[in-house]
């Protein structure tokens, strides 16, 4: 499973509005790539860290998440975890409601059906 | 010839040094002088309704509401009223804020009589001279919502009259709950959308009067962050000042096919355990935003120390309290290195419920809400 996430991960294109992104599996390592300036893959993976973190405690109040969004004044953070307990994070600018939406959404349906047997 | 007595509101959440302030400033400036306290701002807004102030003395650090925010609100709602920041923590951090702020002076707090009286002599200074009366706001995005959140803290009876243009707009706060917007043709939430919008303008804080009717019944924290969403969520250009409303078209930021509707993944039951798992499909993935609406089920105000500040139908007080306070810390490591600005907010879209957890200064606020299925609720669920 992880190789495949991995390698789709890999083969991912960017797409208008995105900034950089990580994906991180329950075996504690990640992946990131990076499109903007002023983003590194430490702190990347240290906010996917934070990601996996916030699912738990998300849980632990009984709210069953299905994404996180982080939202700060620059940027979001959209988020998804598989069933499988990996997390993805994604960087977006903030018009990434109205210029890149679509991709967003289809970035995470490739995501939640990477080595589950569906259609990419 | 009789000189008008000035009045000096100091704001302090010190009473002890209050009544030092009453005392000593009482005994410098004579009968020149009304002087007035308030220990907090929501004290400080109800005088600023009643009398007419002529200077301003506050301190930053200050529970609820701090300084810096109250400076923030005095800037856009009474910009012509003297500010004058009275501090203990003299940073020069605080001091660039505050002067960007409005404040006339920064103004650290003397450890003996003589700084004090350095300190009266700098503020009656500052009060010979006489601003303009009256005064005029302009309305940016932040500025309105800034505002209304301050008189729903403060518990306030206003009416805002907003106008943009050809635009024109009321918001009626009572007793600090936000109850009836009209704008052109819109009413309710729709009017307070719109006019949380404009993307500049002006407004005024006029004495309440009873509405027409009571067009909006939610929480004014809920309806401000639903604002506030709406607009993040949208990268059309909000509508102008130099605009029309016709009262019919809805504009860019409040359209509803844009809001961010959950997609049904595990499929729960009322105890949130977990009965069935659906894989999810394209078709399934968006329920129609325009067949369904927002109800709050639950809703926790916190300061990050643990006080709960107001809550409803909130079963876990202590969880939601836990969670702000991680989510604060958690927020802040998130961003270290990284050049995402200043924290918000952490949306949570569940499977059947949307949460919202904003972190404001040393406020935590939580609001759950569910989605209510107005038209086709099966429908929408088909593949």
């Amino acid at each position: 499973m992880k190789d495949q996430v991995n390698q789709w991960f890999e083969q991912s294109v960017p797409f208008e509005g995105i900034l950089a992104c990580g994906v991180r599996f329950p075996d504690q390592t990640s992946a990131t790539k990076i499109w903007a300036d002023g983003f590194e893959d430490v702190a990347v993976e240290n906010a996917l860290r934070c990601v996996v973190d916030g699912f738990q405690i998300v849980q632990m109040n009984r709210i069953n998440p299905y994404r996180l969004r982080w939202v700060y004044s620059g940027a979001f953070l959209y988020c998804e975890r598989r069933q499988d307990g990996t997390c993805l994070g994604v960087f977006t600018a903030k018009t990434i409601e109205s210029t890149g939406r679509e991709e967003l959404e289809r970035f995470f349906g490739e995501f939640q059906a990477v080595a589950r047997g569906g259609a990419l | 010839m009789a000189h008008k007595k000035k009045k000096i509101l100091f704001v302090d959440d010190d009473v002890n040094l209050l009544g030092v302030l009453r005392q000593l400033m009482g005994e410098y400036a004579g009968n020149a002088w009304e002087i007035l306290t308030a220990p907090d701002v929501s004290k400080a807004l109800g005088a600023l309704q009643e009398h007419r102030i002529d200077l301003l003395v506050i301190d930053i650090h200050m529970p609820l509401v701090d300084g810096l925010q109250f400076l923030n609100l005095l800037q856009r709602k009474y910009p012509n009223i003297l500010k004058v920041v009275l501090t203990g923590d003299a940073t020069e951090q605080h001091r660039a804020t505050c002067l960007s702020s409005g404040a006339e002076f920064f103004l650290e707090k003397p450890r003996d009589s003589g700084g004090w009286h350095s300190v009266y002599a700098t503020l009656h200074e500052l009060t010979r001279f006489q601003p303009e009366e009256g005064f005029h706001g302009v309305l940016r995005r932040v500025g309105l919502q800034d505002v209304l959140q301050m008189e729903c803290l403060a518990r306030n009876s206003s009416l805002l009259k907003i106008s943009a243009g050809n635009i024109q707009g009321l918001v009626y706060v009572k007793d600090g709950q936000i109850i009836h917007a009209q704008c052109g043709n819109r009413t309710g939430e729709d009017a307070f959308n719109y006019l949380l919008s404009l993307s500049g303008g002006e407004f005024d804080v006029r004495p309440f009067t009873a509405p027409p009717t009571q067009s909006i019944s939610g929480s004014w924290e809920f309806l401000l962050m639903e604002a506030a969403r709406k607009r993040d969520e949208d990268g059309s250009p909000a509508p102008s000042s130099g605009g029309t409303d016709d009262g019919l078209s809805t504009p860019p930021v409040v359209a509803s096919s844009e809001r961010n509707t959950p997609a049904i993944v595990p499929v729960i039951d009322s105890g949130t355990r977990i009965v069935s798992e659906e894989p999810i499909t394209p078709a399934q993935e968006r329920a129609p935003a325009e067949a369904a609406e927002p109800k709050v089920d639950e809703l926790l105000v916190c300061s990050l120390q643990g006080e709960v500040l107001h809550e409803w139908q909130c079963n876990n007080t202590n969880g939601r309290v836990g969670f702000l306070e991680f989510l604060s810390q958690k927020a802040r490591l998130l961003g270290r290195g990284l050049p995402l600005g200043d924290f918000d907010r952490l949306e949570i879209d569940g499977a059947d419920c949307r949460v919202v957890a904003q972190i404001q200064s040393d406020i935590g606020l939580f609001v759950r809400t569910s989605t209510v299925k107005t038209e086709d609720p099966l429908g929408s669920m088909q593949p």
